[in-house]
């Protein structure tokens, strides 16, 4: 309802040429004035530039301001008499148009001069008008308007929450049967969506036949257009019958159309508890007469009032008067089997069935005749015109009774004999539930047979394990043979037990598998002996193979002592196979050279103080030669008890006999050879002194001496190596310190190195005090500078070096001197080197220096190393430790 | 009056030496060619000192030196042997010997110089 206003703005009409023009202009204005009012619309120019406004129509009728009172209205004016509720929102849209340049549209409450509120719809529009910017629109009352449109809204707001909120399905069809409206109830009714229902008829959900009856119905309440109420059966979607009950009226719309409502009931539920009474009633009455079981009414007042054929029956009646003439307390003996009396009992229980709708319990009764008999009572609580009663269904247990004695007595009996045996018994059913166990199995799952029976294997094991067992236990089923020898680690407490189990299929009377029957034995410590003797049968086939292929001859014996066991270094040793031994004393061997006491005293040593002996002993072979053993028993305890002897020989003869030889040589060497030598030197000497030689002979003479002094020296290092050799040699460790003994030493070889004009050097770098054995060392270092003397030519250097190492001592000695072939260097430490450079210019060696050296060094913990340039020099090194370590 | 020394030593050639040796020294030598012999003439000769060599047929220096500790002689004793081992340097020192040489390692000048230290 926009239109564009004309009205030109007066400050731009100011050309009198113009004046026509705009005399013309209000003219214009005036009448639309004129057509606005009429209309009740009012109409407006703004002109932000200034933020005047030119009001125009309808004024008085829509604002309740006379045209000249509102023309003083400016932009805030207007704004202030919008509702406050409404003033953002129209804010909003008049920025919003300014901005887009489209049409706006506003409903807002105004404020007229009465101070009511009166409903105003705005419209407008921003325009460009050369440089000028206005905004023209028109207000209108549109209050009745608003007032309709809500009260209709509310109507049908209304109407929707009524029929949204009636639990009965309710629908509105026009006359051509289509629903025209429906509410929630209906759709959930139909199981169909509003939007599906909303359009559609009976035909379109329902079968040919149904829907032809829902019509016919309909049609006759059009006809009649009176209330009707049918009662409808049909199947729903799911198949399910349902009786309903329509109540259906006709109305007249506003349009004259004729539309019928229907409100539905779903009858069904009561149609079928009215269904069910009846046939319980039939039941009832059948069940009542024909039972076996003897059903009876009563109250606490009245005691019995009626009882079927079986409770005269059971009770030994004539008939039902007779019955009914007894009191309970008459039909019980005095006293019930717990002691209590039976009238003040019955009473109880009766109270109890009221109060609670049923009790069962058991009860001795007495027939007319005095004859007692064991009952089941059920009672149950009825309303019998308005009034409690209570029904009474008594079963003779008297028999089953004495079965289910018979039965638990054979059931203990049978549980005895389960628990005493010491292995898991378990009956297991299809479900993979354990129905019995016994008590075995009880104590290993630390459990209680109440805690266990009906218990599945899935809630007393974890998942895995209790898996693994299902799995046999559903092969046996599956198979129905019995699965034996199954190994099974179990999880029972901290360790894993191994058992060994056996499941039996189950079989009913029918020969049906209904479960499996589980014998389980512990075998873990059985298990363990087993690996355990594994374990030491591989360990004792290692050993025995060691032994086998040793080179020292071992036999096992008894105690007694009888051979068990003879390696082949045994059998080689003495001649005796290992058949011939075996059960023999190892007395055989003896060859009654070796000491007889010292058998005995072998013996007592072994067996007191269970330590090994070793004994030197003289033993015969099977071919009668003896040889020399040294023998060592050892005993072999088990729990502190000796079982069993180890004897292993070695055969010494060689190793005596080359010892004696050794020892002979020894002795040969330092008194045999030696005296003639020393006859040789000291004969020399007085040939010298007295035989008043020539100046040839002297010359022999002289050669004679250093030769035998050379032989001397020889026999000496040669005596000194094969105590070294031997082992025999003693080291007497002391403090030594080094510059002091270095120096001394020095002092000593001076004259000899000033005879052969050698520039001698020698530094200790720092000094140092090490632990060792002072002459062994001596001759070490007597040994090096002398050949470094020896073998350097005349104007040479020898020059010595210590360093101090820390926890070792480094002495080197360097010579310029002939050095060592580089292809001989790695024999300077064998037996009887020579330099082959050498031996022509210095004939007299023994070749035993260096390899004492060696030997020597080694027994002072010491190592020995050297570096050597033919024709340039050598340098030995001799690093030995500040302190000795332990020896064992 | 001169000295006397004993020597007992099996050596013939050795026992030529050393009264070469001693020759004009101004002692009186007497010689025992064994342990036992030696061990006979101990009481007649009264030495002042006995140069003794350990092995020797019947009777060994060690045996001589044994005798004489029983009979509590006070003359000294120098062992001039040809063994060289150190476990027979200290039974004989044990024994009472003052002194131990090993003959083949020692010149035949050094045996005055051995001598004037004990007589």
């Amino acid at each position: 309802m926009s239109k564009k206003s004309s009205s030109p703005d007066p400050r731009k009409q100011k050309n009198k040429d113009q004046e026509h023009l705009e005399q013309e202009a209000r003219h214009t204005a005036e009448l639309f004035d004129l057509v606005t009012r009429s209309s009740n619309q009012l109409v407006y120019e703004y002109t932000p530039a200034d933020r005047r406004i030119l009001w125009s129509g309808a004024i008085r009728e829509v604002t309740g301001y006379s045209p000249d009172e509102f023309r003083t209205i400016d932009i805030e004016e207007w704004e202030r008499h919008i509702h406050p509720g409404d003033r953002v929102r129209a804010d909003q849209a008049l920025k919003e148009a300014e901005k887009s340049r489209k049409k706006f549209h506003i409903l807002y409450r105004f404020l007229r001069k009465d101070g009511s509120y009166v409903h105003v719809e705005d419209e407008g529009i921003f325009i460009d008008a050369d440089d000028d910017e206005r905004m023209v629109g028109t207000m209108k009352d549109v209050s009745e308007r608003v007032r309709l449109e809500r009260e209709a809204t509310e109507a049908k707001d209304f109407l929707s929450s009524v029929l949204g909120n009636v639990t009965d399905p309710i629908f509105v069809k026009d006359d051509q049967h289509r629903w025209i409206m429906l509410n929630d109830a209906f759709c959930s009714f139909m199981g169909h969506s509003r939007e599906e229902l909303i359009g559609k008829s009976d035909y379109d959900f329902f079968p040919r036949d149904q829907a032809k009856v829902f019509w016919e119905k309909d049609a006759e309440v059009f006809r009649i257009e009176k209330e009707n109420t049918n009662e409808e059966q049909f199947t729903d979607a799911n198949g399910v019958e349902h009786t309903i009950v329509t109540k259906k009226n006709i109305f007249t719309d506003s349009k004259g159309n004729k539309i019928l409502v229907g409100v539905i009931r779903d009858i069904t539920d009561r149609k079928r508890a009215e269904e069910e009474l009846r046939t319980n009633q039939t039941k009832y009455k059948t069940l009542f007469d024909s039972a076996g079981d003897a059903i009876m009414l009563l109250t606490p007042e009245k005691g019995f009032t009626g009882g079927n054929p079986a409770t005269i029956k059971l009770f030994g009646c004539r008939d039902e008067q007779e019955f009914t003439s007894n009191s309970p307390d008459k039909l019980s003996p005095e006293y019930q089997p717990d002691g209590s009396l039976s009238s003040v009992k019955a009473q109880q229980m009766m109270a109890i069935a009221l109060e609670k709708g049923s009790h069962f319990f058991e009860w001795t009764h007495r027939r007319v005749n005095g004859e007692e008999f064991f009952a089941t009572v059920l009672l149950t609580k009825m309303e019998l015109m308005g009034k409690p009663v209570l029904q009474a269904t008594v079963r003779n247990i008297t028999e089953s009774r004495k079965a289910e004695e018979v039965m638990r007595k054979l059931q203990n009996e049978q549980q005895i004999i389960l628990d005493s045996v010491r292995a898991m018994i378990f009956y297991k059913d299809k479900e993979n539930r354990l129905i019995r166990v016994n008590r075995e199995f009880c104590d290993i799952m630390g459990k209680t047979k109440e805690q266990l029976e009906g218990k599945s294997l899935f809630d007393l094991y974890p998942k895995e394990q209790a898996e693994a067992f299902w799995k046999d236990d559903k092969e046996v089923i599956a198979t129905g043979k019995p699965k034996l020898g199954i190994l099974e680690p179990m999880l029972a407490h901290e360790n894993t037990r191994w058992r060994l189990t056996d499941k039996i299929p189950y079989r009913n009377e029918r020969g049906e598998i209904i479960g499996i029957i589980g014998f389980s034995v512990d075998i873990t410590e059985l298990q363990k002996t087993r690996e355990k003797l594994e374990k030491e049968a591989e360990n004792a086939m290692k050993f025995l193979q060691a032994v086998e292929a040793s080179s020292i001859a071992t036999i096992i014996t008894s105690t007694e002592p009888a051979i068990l066991y003879a390696n082949p270094a045994w059998e080689k040793l003495t001649g005796y196979s290992e058949e011939e031994a075996i059960g023999k004393n190892p007395r055989i061997l003896q060859s009654g050279k070796t000491s007889k006491e010292m058998y005995p005293q072998m013996w007592d040593t072994i067996l007191n103080n269970k330590e090994f002996m070793t004994e030197e002993i003289v033993n015969r072979r099977k071919n009668g030669t003896e040889f020399n053993a040294e023998l060592r028993v050892y005993p072999i305890a088990e729990n502190g008890k000796v079982k069993f002897f180890a004897g292993l020989q070695t055969d010494i003869t060689l190793r005596l006999r080359s010892d004696q030889a050794k020892s002979e040589f020894m002795s040969l060497a330092s008194h045999q050879l030696r005296t003639p030598l020393t006859g040789l030197r000291w004969g020399i000497a007085m040939l010298k002194k007295k035989g008043s030689l020539t100046a040839e002979q002297e010359s022999i003479a002289d050669d004679l001496q250093d030769a035998t002094a050379r032989m001397a020296e020889s026999i000496n290092v040669m005596i000194h190596l094969s105590r070294i050799e031997s082992g025999k040699m003693e080291v007497k460790n002391a403090p030594v310190q080094l510059s002091v003994f270095l120096n001394s030493l020095c002092q000593e070889f001076h004259p000899q190195a000033e005879m052969r004009h050698l520039h001698c050097n020698f530094q200790i770098e720092d000094d140092a005090t090490l632990t060792t054995d002072s002459s062994l060392l001596r001759e070490i270092m007597e040994n090096l500078i002398s050949n470094a003397i020896k073998y350097t030519p005349e104007g040479g250097e020898v020059e010595m070096h210590t360093k101090n190492l820390g926890s070792s001592v480094r002495i080197s000695i360097r010579d310029s001197g002939y050095g060592i072939p580089v292809d001989q260097q790695d024999k300077v430490f064998s037996k009887f080197f020579r330099g082959t450079n050498v031996t022509d210019k210095i004939p007299d060696g023994t070749g035993l220096g260096l390899y004492l050296v060696y030997s020597l060094t080694s027994l002072l913990d010491g190592t020995i190393s050297f570096v050597s340039i033919e024709n340039e020099g050598t340098t030995f090194t001799l690093t030995l430790p500040l302190t000795p370590p332990a020896h064992e | 009056m001169s000295k006397k020394i004993l020597i007992a030593e099996d050596d013939a050639f050795l026992v030529k030496m050393y009264k070469l040796e001693l020759e004009g020294a101004g002692y009186e030598i007497e010689v025992a060619e064994n342990g036992k012999l030696a061990i006979a003439s101990l009481e007649k000769v009264k030495p002042d000192l006995l140069l003794l060599d350990l092995l020797m047929p019947e009777t060994d220096g060690f045996e001589v030196l044994e005798h004489i500790r029983e009979k509590g002689y006070t003359f000294p004793v120098v062992v001039l042997s040809n063994l060289s081992q150190e476990i027979d340097k200290e039974k004989c020192k044990a024994l009472g010997a003052r002194d131990y040489f090993v003959k083949s390692d020692m010149e035949l000048e050094q045996l005055r110089q051995i001598i004037k230290k004990y007589v």
